[in-house]
């Protein structure tokens, strides 16, 4: 088992997912550790940055998994603009 | 890991980095003891905010005095000692000029100057060469960086492709393959022999996630092997030194002024806005000279974005209205469209800290029509002999709506900064032209 590693993302929930447990369900799905660093999310969307951590290849797999979901995940770098 | 610094890794008069989110301090030893890395762009300890440079003022006070900057030649790196660097990697070079504008001044009743970062002082004619040259300096001084990703649509890539080329560094710029052909060649003529365009039939923001994902996982490949970063994307990887090469824009025009009008005189500086980026940094340039007791005059700074794409114009409309600026956000736009295309930014990444600058100095955001804007496009080159992009024509379409609904008055002096060089649009000025139905003119002003 590969060394586990933290990566930072940027997910932005649309309306129709707020209600969903899309980030309960990576966690479970993966066993994976995650942690909310900051988020803006109310009944019409948000977004929320997420640190998790695990092998690299499970990270691959898991960010793969969340954007299957249809929420949009960028590594939370992409949004130093 | 050791977590000695090597020279490079501690910039000379910085002290650290500050999240300018949540405040939380690191200095580069901390980084490199809790990270094995200097190179942190994001506050890991607290939010995951952006990180900023902080500098020592008191050790930079003791050299830059105000005789040792007067015999100081005017060049780029003149106030090297308020830049994150130890030695200069990237080759010196003039400062762009300030010219007084021949007509347009005087047929506004304002002393009006032209910033011309359009110049070939700027190696790819462009603003960006400023932050890109910051963040190549850094990245030569660490020096195990083997290849350089940039995503840009425009100037950002060109000035990349530029600094990689004649740094020798292979560079990969990531475009949407929809990109106008203009654009593609004038990033061509840069690259180097080992660089290449990556063209994606993706969006620009998908690009740029891209290209920061790629970065990413090499380096992070490259971390677990106990191996440092091996590339580096110049306005992400390496941001906060990328962000303090716009200090030099706000602080040459300072310098510049200065010796044109009196001490008392009030100069009021125009900005477009894109990411908001580099007003701020000229802000925070022009600040660093009145704490050296180097630049007396009182400033304002205006950002100006077209009404089709105005994020901090709504926003500005908030405090003007009483909002407290803590509880202003800027909402990004999910649609926007505006012939100024490189100010085409629907979530700007500075704005918040752009509203705080326009309260600190009384000036404000302005948004500008899509038509005055090609007509202070066209009105630069016939009366001025200027040929910018379209956020030229942005700039001046501001100052003419600010001096009309009064937030400038008649005599004020103020600066048009001309940020990038109109000859690599060539082709969507004469689309825009004809959407006008004013191909004929524009024919005649610019030839072809």
């Amino acid at each position: 088992m590969a060394e586990p590693i933290s990566r930072e993302f940027r997910l932005e929930f649309p309306k129709n997912l707020v209600k969903e447990p899309v980030i309960s369900d990576v966690i479970k799905k993966f066993n994976l550790t995650a942690n909310i660093r900051r988020a803006d999310v109310n009944a019409d969307g948000g977004w929320l940055i997420l640190s998790i951590e695990g092998a690299p290849v499970v990270l691959d797999e898991a960010e793969k998994y969340i954007s299957a979901r249809g929420v949009k995940i960028s590594p939370a770098e992409a949004d130093l603009n | 890991m050791d977590a000695k610094l090597t020279t490079a890794e501690k910039p000379k008069f910085a002290i650290g980095l500050r999240c300018l989110n949540c405040g939380e301090k690191y200095s580069f030893e901390q980084l490199k003891e809790e990270r094995g890395t200097t190179v942190v762009n994001l506050c890991y300890n607290g939010c995951l905010g952006p990180l900023e440079i902080e500098f020592d003022y008191e050790a930079i006070a003791k050299i830059l005095t105000p005789q040792e900057v007067a015999v100081r030649p005017e060049t780029f790196w003149r106030l090297r000692e308020l830049q994150p660097v130890n030695e200069i990697k990237i080759i010196d070079r003039p400062y762009t000029p300030l010219v007084r504008s021949r007509k347009i001044g005087k047929e506004l009743g304002i002393e009006l100057f032209f910033k011309l970062d359009l110049a070939k002082a700027n190696p790819t004619r462009s603003f960006k060469d400023r932050p890109a040259t910051l963040a190549f300096n850094r990245a030569l001084e660490l020096g195990h960086f083997e290849k350089v990703f940039v995503a840009s649509t425009g100037n950002l890539a060109i000035a990349t492709a530029y600094l990689a080329r004649t740094n020798d560094l292979p560079c990969r710029v990531y475009i949407p393959r929809s990109l106008g052909e203009c654009k593609k060649n004038a990033i061509r003529e840069q690259l180097g022999e080992d660089s290449e365009i990556l063209e994606l039939d993706a969006n620009f923001d998908e690009c740029l996630v891209r290209s920061v994902s790629d970065c990413q996982k090499i380096n992070e490949a490259a971390r677990l092997s106990g191996q440092p970063e091996r590339c580096f994307v110049p306005n992400n990887t390496l941001r906060p030194f990328y962000k303090e090469g716009s200090k030099t824009s706000g602080s040459e025009i300072a310098l510049q002024i200065a010796k044109e009008i009196e001490l008392d005189r009030e100069i009021n500086i125009f900005y477009p806005i894109g990411t908001a980026a580099l007003l701020c940094g000229a802000n925070k340039g022009i600040n660093d000279l009145k704490k050296l007791k180097l630049f007396e005059n009182p400033h304002r700074i205006f950002g100006v974005q077209p009404d089709t794409c105005s994020p901090v114009v709504t926003a500005w409309e908030e405090v003007k209205k009483g909002k407290k600026l803590e509880e202003v956000e800027i909402r990004p736009l999910k649609k926007f469209e505006t012939i100024a295309k490189s100010i085409a930014i629907g979530n700007p990444g500075s704005g918040k800290e752009a509203l705080a600058v326009f309260a600190e100095c009384r000036g404000g955001a302005i948004g500008v029509r899509e038509e005055d804007i090609f007509d202070a496009e066209l009105e630069l080159i016939r009366e001025e002999n200027l040929f910018p992009q379209f956020v030229g024509g942005t700039v001046l379409a501001g100052i003419q709506k600010a001096l009309a609904t009064g937030e400038i008055e008649k005599g004020a002096v103020v600066v048009a900064n001309l940020t990038g060089f109109g000859e690599r649009i060539r082709d969507d000025i004469f689309a825009v032209a004809e959407k006008y139905g004013r191909e004929a003119e524009t024919k005649k002003l610019l030839g072809g």
